[in-house]
């Protein structure tokens, strides 16, 4: 689970350049690490798929503006960050549809840990994304913070307001 | 975190539908050799809001016409009756028009304070009208910027992209933003 992978600046100027090779690459390292950090912030599969999908589309679109490989790993976690806000933004009464899914479909509770994911899903999106970084990456707070655009200080308040509300859990 | 490793760690993502991601990759494909003119939407869904998008350009266009910067509210305003509850942002560099629209329309949307963000880099100039609270990233040719204003009180914009935080004029980088609250119309 590295926090950062290695240089990718090449790769993200060749693609830049309109090298399709270069691109598949790319799709190929981030499409799984995206694709779960966008359900552990959506807990939907197919929607996680089509955020990842969604964000590469708009990788693809606007690849050859980015300049900084360094840039480019925070760039696809922002852009799907964003996206994951937007879909649970745009989902009426989300909670009530996680339950009711539950509920449709038992096969789903052996795959997942509801209780697990009610205590991710009880946290407020950015609480969540925070967790899914820190926790789930491996990212530092800095490398949170750069991926989410915004300070380290602010995640690590986000990490500890997490943890405060997941320990709630904990407790019989 | 230590004592939530455990319990975190019975969290399990499920395991990826191979085809879905290979249909991903063709569409991100697709996407990529169109770039940066043209682009080709996701899922069966989209392809309508492709087509609205580019009504929606069409619109833009003909809303812009004879108007100038001033007009920003009313441009907006016009977008936002096209689209009910899905436009998130429309984003103007030189000749050319985004307009950023949410696959399913959600009235609460709109009812967030619209804002004008001008960002000026490198010759380049970006305009940008969305709402209080919403991020936009536009691709400037220094790499993406990710803006959020924050409309206060006071009628302010507050900005905030990443690190930064600053009052209606800023500067990050090499780019220099103004933003400010667009009246409704």
């Amino acid at each position: 689970m590295p926090a950062s992978d290695d240089d990718l600046s090449p790769l993200v100027h060749l693609a830049g350049r309109g090298d399709e090779a270069a691109f598949s690459e790319l799709f190929r390292r981030y499409y799984e690490r995206l694709r779960a950090f966008a359900w552990r912030n959506v807990f939907d599969s197919q929607a996680a798929e089509d955020i990842v999908q969604e964000t590469f589309i708009r990788t693809a679109r606007q690849m050859h503006a980015l300049r900084d490989g360094r840039a480019f790993e925070g760039w696809l976690f922002r852009i799907t960050a964003n996206l994951s806000r937007d879909h649970l933004r745009s989902r009426v009464s989300h909670e009530k549809k996680i339950a009711a899914a539950a509920m449709e479909s038992p096969g789903r509770q052996s795959e997942l840990s509801p209780q697990v994911e009610l205590a991710l899903q009880s946290l407020p999106a950015a609480q969540r994304e925070a967790v899914a970084l820190v926790y789930y990456e491996g990212c530092n707070h800095a490398d949170a913070a750069r991926r989410l655009g915004c300070a380290e200080a602010t995640i690590s308040w986000r990490i500890m307001l997490a943890k405060r509300a997941l320990k709630k859990f904990l407790k019989p | 975190m230590k004592e939530l490793r455990p319990f975190l760690d019975q969290l399990k993502v499920p395991a990826a539908d191979e085809s879905r991601r290979a249909r991903a990759l063709e569409r991100s494909l697709v996407a990529f050799r169109n770039a940066p003119r043209m682009e080709r939407k996701t899922h069966r869904a989209a392809w309508i809001f492709a087509a609205a998008a580019a009504t929606a350009c069409v619109g833009i266009a003909l809303v812009l016409h004879g108007q100038r910067a001033d007009s920003s509210a009313r441009v907006f305003a016009e977008l936002e009756h096209l689209f009910p509850g899905q436009l998130l942002a429309v984003v103007r560099n030189g000749g050319q028009t985004d307009v950023r629209l949410s696959a399913i329309p959600d009235p609460e949307i709109s009812t967030d304070q619209r804002v004008r963000i001008t960002v000026r880099s490198g010759g380049e100039t970006t305009d940008i009208l969305t709402y209080s609270g919403r991020e936009v990233c536009v691709p400037l040719k220094s790499g993406p910027l990710c803006l959020t204003p924050l409309v206060t009180g006071e009628g302010d914009v507050l900005v905030l992209a990443g690190d930064n935080a600053f009052t209606r004029n800023g500067r990050i980088h090499s780019a220099t933003i103004r933003a400010t609250a667009l009246t409704s119309s």
